[in-house]
């Protein structure tokens, strides 16, 4: 059996998780290119225009395995639903619907994890769920679910260990989903312009908040109930400290992201900031320059304050 | 502020706060100004209802309120409340914020002591009792509206609706009883039932209403679709209502899944799944046409739409898709109200041709 996995948004979130459970019940697994330019204009032609780039993104992903299904025989299709991981803590709605909306516009197989608390569906039950339905015996899916799990969280951990240890004189902190930050399309050029100019990038969504049920973000915003944001703020309670300064990436138009980061460079204020939005209109040249004048202004600041020493 | 229900809540406040200390504020209209301000104070992609919601805010302070109340519900709208505090702080207003909804939720006991700032002598069963009756006026107001809104086009003459509800927002302002409510629903059924009505014809142009709750429910987010539709005599059904989503909402769910699911497994968040249920319901009732309103970057509306194009292509109906932000204007709603309706006739007298010249055929 075979099974295509779109790398895009919540691919991101649990990229070992995904890969290992259905590798240990010896599924072979299959990913979407790297995001470029067919796929964008796939997910273009596949969204509704006021959809969030990164969902379009998704789509374009999802198109690029329906075309390969036929030749790599591909079976099924995986697009996790997540909704509800407890009573107050849920993602943003685009989530909810992408299984079925794929399954209406794409003419392919599809599988999904229903992770939803609302109907008591917990991560456990959904992905044992899954397993039964492709097939394989209850305690064989639970095996592969535990084993999935763990490796994760070592896999996180080690992730967390190596940011750490790579902190350096000169950092700055990106605070961007996962599905954004390692992105070709999205979030790799910022990346890449940072380490060029010889700049640690830090990743906020990998912090120690991750495996503890960390509740470090309320200091910025008391009422958040988005999952992934709420990790994403943990990562710069801990890491503002650190670093020289903090980037926003946000997608045109992301829901959450629009109201949490409004809120959050509302509040730290002891750090420069810098807020990027990316749509599907081409053209570095803006980027670079705000880029670049952003790193100015903290060159200049570490200048002042070695003066002041 | 939200179409008329700010009467049932301006009354509500009325009657539980102390009125020697504090001042109930009745909002002002809405207004272009409203979602100018409204909007130079947001973030760039907050949907619209926030941005009324601040220019709401913004006015009233000006006026010179210090207490502001903020509702909260699915999607982005619970999370408006820390926005706008921090935001309407930073502007240098001084004043205090009260969330209907707590840290976790809705919960009656934690509501009564944050309105006890408002009057020190405020027990609880009087804020029940009064949270109970607004929800009861609410209810009224909603049936009555709705009958109105089923029935506008049918009336013989046409101004009979309309003085009846103008009166009866006066009148409802009086109440402070439950026994006085429904003293006042019978009349008013009375009087609603004895307007004249004509029946539906074959020619007449049904259009339905689906969509996001705000601009469904607020006459002016929305360009005042519903009038602009009502001024081409069509017949026009809406769903949403604070009745509705207050009420009926959380227990149709499982109705809901079920009528949608030849399309969806799974609920989309807000009202998504909800917008698909009734676009396939109004198809079974034969409407004409279908207007689906959301206000720009609505996530679950924006789900639902890719389904709802599923559904005009195969059962051939046509669904006008209508976005609104601060930059709508009156002109561009009301050229595409006028297209769409024209194209709706034609399409209608099309099918009665046809159907006649099958029967002179057969």
């Amino acid at each position: 059996m075979k099974i295509g996995i779109p790398k895009a948004m919540i691919t991101y979130e649990y990229p070992v998780l995904y890969h290992k459970f259905f590798e240990l019940l010896g599924v072979q697994v299959v990913y979407s290119d790297e995001t470029n330019s067919n796929i964008l204009n796939d997910g273009i032609i596949y969204s509704i225009d006021e959809t969030c780039l990164a969902n379009k993104i998704y789509m374009g992903h999802v198109a690029n395995l329906v075309k390969r299904s036929d030749k790599e025989n591909i079976d099924y299709i995986f697009i996790p639903r997540v909704a509800f991981f407890d009573k107050k803590e849920t993602v943003c709605v685009k989530f909810y619907a992408l299984y079925d909306i794929c399954k209406n516009i794409f003419d392919a197989h599809f599988i999904t994890v229903n992770i939803d608390y609302s109907c008591h569906e917990t991560e456990f039950k959904a992905f044992v769920n899954l397993g039964i339905k492709l097939g394989f015996s209850f305690s064989k899916t639970i095996l592969a679910y535990k084993k999935a799990k763990k490796l994760q969280q070592e896999y996180d951990k080690a992730n967390y260990e190596k940011q750490i240890k790579a902190l350096s004189n000169k950092n700055i902190l990106l605070v961007a989903h996962p599905y954004i930050e390692h992105d070709q399309y999205m979030g790799y050029p910022v990346v890449k312009f940072l380490k060029d100019n010889q700049f640690n990038v830090i990743y906020s969504d990998i912090n120690n908040g991750m495996q503890t049920n960390n509740e470090s973000y309320k200091e910025l915003s008391k009422y958040l109930y988005w999952k992934y944001n709420k990790n994403l703020l943990n990562g710069i309670i801990e890491y503002s400290e650190k670093v020289d300064g903090i980037i926003f990436i946000s997608t045109f138009p992301c829901g959450p992201d629009a109201m949490v980061n409004d809120l959050v460079i509302r509040k730290v204020k002891d750090k420069p900031i810098l807020n990027l939005v990316v749509d599907e209109q081409d053209g570095s040249a803006g980027l670079y320059t705000r880029l670049e004048s952003f790193i100015d202004i903290l060159e200049q600041n570490k200048e002042e304050m070695g003066e002041r020493i | 502020m939200l179409g008329n229900y700010y009467i049932p809540i301006y009354n509500f406040l009325n009657n539980i706060v102390d009125q020697e200390i504090v001042e109930v504020l009745m909002p002002n209209k809405m207004s272009n100004e409203t979602i100018v301000e409204g909007s130079k104070f947001s973030p760039d992609f907050a949907c619209i209802p926030f941005k009324y919601n601040m220019g709401n805010y913004l006015s009233e302070l000006k006026k010179g309120a210090n207490v502001l109340i903020q509702a909260g519900g699915g999607c982005r709208y619970g999370y408006y409340f820390e926005v706008q505090e921090q935001t309407l702080k930073d502007m240098g207003y001084d004043f205090t914020f009260i969330s209907l909804l707590g840290e976790n939720g809705l919960n009656i006991k934690e509501l009564y002591h944050k309105f006890k700032l408002l009057n020190a002598k405020l027990s609880f069963s009087t804020f029940c009792y009064q949270g109970a009756l607004a929800i009861a006026i609410i209810k009224i107001m909603d049936d009555f509206e709705t009958y109105m809104r089923d029935k506008y086009n049918l009336q013989i003459d046409s101004k009979s609706f309309d003085t009846i509800h103008k009166k009866m927002l006066q009148d409802i302002l009086q109440i402070n009883t439950l026994a006085k409510l429904y003293q006042f629903k019978d009349e008013y059924i009375k009087k609603l039932k004895a307007v004249a009505l004509r029946k539906i014809t074959k020619d007449d142009i049904k259009i339905g209403i689906v969509g996001e709750l705000f601009t469904s429910m607020e006459p002016f987010s929305s360009f005042y679709l519903e009038k602009e539709l009502l001024n081409y005599n069509c017949i026009v059904k809406r769903y949403t209502t604070v009745t509705y989503l207050l009420l009926q909402k959380r227990f149709s769910r499982k109705k809901v899944m079920k009528k949608a699911s030849e399309y969806i497994d799974y609920h989309f968040g807000a009202d998504g799944a909800e917008t698909i249920a009734h676009t396939l319901e109004l198809i079974e009732e034969e409407y004409d046409g279908i207007i689906h309103i959301k206000p720009f970057g609505c996530s679950p509306e924006i789900n639902a739409m890719p389904i709802l194009q599923k559904i005009s292509r195969q059962k051939n109906i046509p669904i006008m898709y209508l976005t609104f932000d601060e930059q709508t204007t009156a002109t561009g709603v009301k050229t595409r109200i006028e297209a769409f309706y024209d194209m709706l006739k034609m399409k209608k007298e099309q099918e009665k041709e046809s159907r006649e010249e099958a029967y002179e055929s057969y």
